[in-house]
């Protein structure tokens, strides 16, 4: 972790209701779950072999097992659902009042039995609040430990996973995490604004790997791409491939392109952009889709 | 109804398509269709007895979950086709974007959320088809759906108000944007109207202009109304702040700084000629840095006389 990482860390910290993340807590508060799910799985089975031996006696055991696993599937389905309503809600509120999308993640976090992806995606959205709060040695953390399990009816969400990583990655400067990321999210099959953000976060790794060639290829693609995102973002990545224009002598582009950044960015985010900071402002601003 | 893939239906072929694809609720079969049966299975199976009544409660849950993932699974499908309608609208190829949302529509009339954003896609794409009155027909139909308070209320409202000014419907885009700032729709979120929320430096999305900040969209009408009821010196007026007002609209505030240049072109107001020329030559070259020419005379014809004189006017300005 660099220092620069480490005091962002430090400063975005206050107000924090939540302990500081640890892989261990999510171990096992999967395993409570998945004990829970195989303590009513036994139930059934049970139920079933004291079924098939006396339903000839008592005719309603013939449904009971059956019946049970409906209502042990509709109980523990409505615990889950009740709280992947709620996620979408706590993505905005991340935005809005970082402080109560974080009481109310941890209220949920506290509840046993919840489906695996279910509790997967709580710590996703934990993830994107403390991207939000610029809190990357943590949020790449989360991501990481998450990425390493199964996603299931949420693996949609993996690829923004990845992208939350590279961009975290990225800020600590951990140049090998992001490429591992970057290369990951070139295997798996994106929807567009998927899409541009990896273009974003890649320009982004190639000049700080000071590879602004790479940077450079498929220019006007690139900007075809870039402007779909919205204006800030759009901005940022005009001024990456204007910088990397620079740095490679192709000044008419990069003329053009820094006058297009500075009409699509505010006065001082493009004063930041000529300095060559970029910042974090890819991933964490658009919500994806994530099949929810 | 079908529809060629290459031809904007008409405002009559929309309101009919909209009008025999209705939103409506899901048929009461399809919700409680399956606990019926399963009830069903269970009442046999305990009339049975035996064996059989073991077995068949079973195979009723199993064709329960079979029919609830098939559901998904469908829903799925149609969703993940409006994701790619709307990237193709996205990626600027409204006509394919058209012929699939065309398609769609019919198959979302029970997903109110699905159905919204299928119909808005209509009428973005015919928007940008420059079917106006065919994209009125669409957001007319949308919006009279859509509760006040929906989040997507106001911006459909603006893209209306747009589309009715270049249709040429000024007495209806005027009552629009007057709406819009007085009386708009969550009137506390466009707190004192449209205008003042962009006086107030409202930040925004959507880099080409579909997803802006309301406030950008709301300036970009207003510019466009006072072209057309040719109000050029107001809109001059309005000076430099219209460049962080429409900065939202990304690379789509073009189009802004395109009528900005044609407004200084035929302004009155200021005396001096080479300070027209010298603002309209700046903001036209501001416009083409963000947008081809081409582009924006094919959406406003009456820049034709601006991109016809850009070099000089570059000079100019330089």
């Amino acid at each position: 972790m660099s220092a620069a990482g480490e005091d962002v860390d430090r400063r975005a910290g206050a107000g924090r209701t939540l302990p500081p993340f640890d892989a261990r807590q999510l171990q096992r508060r999967l395993s409570l779950d998945a004990a829970i799910f195989w303590l009513v799985g036994a139930a059934v089975v049970a139920s079933f072999i004291v079924a098939v031996w006396l339903h000839e006696r008592h005719a309603i055991l013939a449904v009971l097992p059956a019946a049970l696993l409906l209502a042990s599937w509709l109980g523990l389905n409505l615990l889950s659902a009740s709280a992947s309503r709620e996620l979408p809600m706590i993505a905005a509120m991340a935005a809005e009042d970082p402080a109560a999308a974080e009481r109310r993640l941890g209220a949920l976090m506290r509840r046993p039995g919840l489906l695996s992806w279910v509790r997967l995606m709580l710590y996703h959205r934990l993830a994107v609040l403390r991207h939000r709060q610029h809190e990357f040695n943590e949020s790449a953390a989360i991501c990481a430990a998450v990425l390493a399990r199964r996603l299931g009816p949420a693996s949609g969400a993996r690829a923004h996973l990845l992208l939350l990583l590279v961009e975290a990655s990225l800020e600590r400067g951990d140049l090998l995490s992001a490429y591992t990321g970057l290369t990951e999210l070139h295997r798996r099959r994106l929807g567009l604004v998927e899409s541009i953000q990896r273009l974003a976060l890649q320009t982004r790794y190639c000049l700080v790997a000071d590879q602004p060639a790479q940077a450079l290829g498929e220019l006007p693609r690139r900007i075809e791409l870039a402007e779909i995102l919205p204006a800030p973002q759009s901005g940022a990545l005009h001024a990456m491939l204007a910088r990397a224009a620079d740095l490679v002598g192709q000044e008419a582009w990069a003329r053009w392109l820094w006058a297009r950044a500075e009409l699509l960015c505010g006065p001082e985010q493009f004063a930041r952009h000529r300095e060559g900071q970029f910042g974090a402002n890819v991933v964490e601003t658009i919500e994806p889709d994530t099949g929810m | 109804m079908s529809v060629s893939p290459y031809q904007p239906p008409s405002p009559e072929q929309v309101e009919a398509h909209l009008a025999a694809h209705e939103p409506r609720p899901a048929s009461p079969w399809v919700v409680w269709g399956p606990l019926a049966a399963l009830a069903g299975v269970v009442g046999a199976s305990l009339m049975i007895g035996g064996s059989v009544a073991i077995v068949l409660p079973w195979l009723g849950l199993g064709g329960v979950f079979g029919f609830l993932v098939w559901r998904v699974r469908r829903l799925r499908g149609v969703d993940a086709e409006l994701i790619g309608a709307q990237e193709l609208a996205m990626l600027r190829q409204e006509r394919r974007a058209l012929a699939v949302v065309w398609r769609v529509i019919p198959r979302v009339q029970t997903q109110p959320g699905m159905y919204v954003r299928a119909a808005a896609l209509l009428a973005h794409t015919l928007d940008e088809l420059k079917a106006y009155e065919a994209a009125l027909a669409a957001y007319d139909s949308l919006i009279a759906k859509l509760h006040e308070d929906h989040p997507g209320s106001v911006h459909l409202r603006l893209h209306r108000t747009i589309a009715a000014l270049m249709a040429e419907h000024l007495t209806d885009a005027d009552e629009a944007l007057r709406r819009l700032d007085t009386h708009a729709p969550a009137a506390a979120s466009v707190a004192g109207g449209v205008g003042d929320r962009v006086r107030a430096g409202d930040g925004g999305r959507g880099g080409r202009g579909e997803g802006a900040a309301p406030g950008a969209i709301y300036r970009l009408a207003e510019l466009i109304q006072r072209v057309r009821t040719h109000h050029f010196d107001d809109a001059a007026a309005a000076g430099d702040a219209m460049l962080d007002e429409l900065r939202p609209l990304g690379i789509s505030a073009g189009y802004g700084h395109a009528l900005l240049a044609l407004c200084w072109r035929r302004a009155r107001a200021v005396a001096d000629a080479e300070e027209r020329a010298r603002r309209s030559a700046l903001w036209w070259r501001r416009a083409t840095t963000l947008m081809p020419a081409a582009a924006l005379v094919d959406r406003f014809p009456e820049l034709r006389e601006l991109a016809e004189g850009g070099a000089a006017g570059q000079e100019v300005a330089t």
